[in-house]
């Protein structure tokens, strides 16, 4: 159902069907919970950390691309992490949000539905579209990524 | 360059063509790596051999921390030859080319004699000319075809001078003596 390469205490991480989390991930969660949806990408060295006492949700077709670090932050669905991007504790993020390869988010701030960040931090907002076949490239993704897993 | 690089043999893995790999480093799907000899990688590598097929050249020198990781079109295959479907491109990297620390690799072809610095980004299906050099700190979008012979730099990465005819040899000769100049302690 998902492909986990990395190692993971899978008592307090709830991962969804079709996920696909690379080597290198760390995945920490002290005290509170974290709920992963379906159909999310975790790439390699990606850092996800949970310190507080509240779960962090995390929602479904994101793509967490190599090295992100992620705190404390609960989001939404359809958003995209690029490579070392860094998002500090106490934001909230909600759909179909893009932030670009090296941006720093610093710590509560909240991003609202369909907005783009780019380095070092300008944020820009986007015309409603239709977020049906990001949904089904990332479906695919998966697919061919759990195939190729699960080959050996 | 004559600096002689002492290291520990309990952390390095040596194999009879002469690759000497960091126990530290993560290297998956190893049926499909094909390195030719002589290659030296850091620790905190992580190679992907098991998305695509990975084939590297020579006096290949990686340093600490770099991902390399075959990407991905979407194209037609035999097993589907109308509807257009996930392909994961091979990764090939030629000889002589030094990757410094930090970087993340997504190209599908490196040429000879390049050199990479410190903290670039190279994004998917990115294919680089030989003898050239892309600066530290750069970000090359997807897609990017950079020319034989060029320096690349910045933040979208943009052509910025041409390398000297001497570039091939001195890069040679750089990761000849690297190589030889590594040696464990005794």
């Amino acid at each position: 159902m998902s492909l986990i390469l990395s190692q993971i205490n899978k008592d307090n991480v709830k991962v969804g069907k079709g996920c696909c989390i690379a080597l290198g991930v760390q995945i920490i969660s002290e005290i509170g919970e974290i709920i992963i949806g379906d159909y999310t990408i975790i790439e390699e060295g990606c850092l996800i950390r949970n310190n507080h006492f509240k779960r962090m949700i995390i929602g479904s077709y994101n793509v967490f691309e190599i090295g992100c670090k992620v705190e404390n932050t609960n989001i939404g669905d359809c958003n995209v992490f690029e490579m070392r991007c860094i998002i500090e504790s106490g934001c909230t993020i909600e759909n179909n949000c893009r932030f670009g390869i090296n941006s720093r988010i610093p710590s509560k701030q909240n991003f609202s539905n369909f907005s783009r960040v780019y380095y070092p931090f300008n944020c820009l907002k986007v015309p409603q579209y239709d977020s049906s076949q990001h949904k089904e490239e990332i479906t695919e993704l998966c697919v061919a990524l759990i195939q190729l897993g699960s080959k050996k | 360059m004559d600096a002689i690089i002492q290291y520990d043999k309990s952390e390095f893995h040596e194999t009879s063509s002469g690759i000497k790999i960091s126990k530290k480093s993560i290297i998956k799907g190893t049926e499909q790596i094909n390195v030719s000899g002589r290659c030296i990688f850091f620790h905190d590598v992580i190679l992907r051999g098991d998305l695509a097929k990975v084939s590297i050249g020579k006096y290949l020198v990686v340093h600490e921390k770099v991902t390399l990781k075959p990407s991905y079109t979407y194209g037609y295959t035999k097993e589907s030859p109308t509807k257009k479907v996930i392909k994961f491109l091979p990764l090939m990297i030629s000889d002589y080319v030094e990757i410094d620390s930090s970087s993340i690799i997504q190209a599908s072809k490196i040429g000879t004699c390049t050199s990479i610095g410190k903290n670039c980004y190279i994004s998917h299906r990115c294919i680089i000319g030989e003898n050239s050099i892309i600066l530290d700190d750069s970000i090359l979008p997807p897609d990017t075809v950079v020319p034989a012979n060029s320096v690349y730099g910045g933040r979208p990465a943009i052509y910025i001078a041409e390398t000297p005819e001497s570039t091939a040899i001195i890069q040679k000769q750089k990761l000849i003596n690297f190589y030889k100049n590594f040696v464990p302690k005794s």
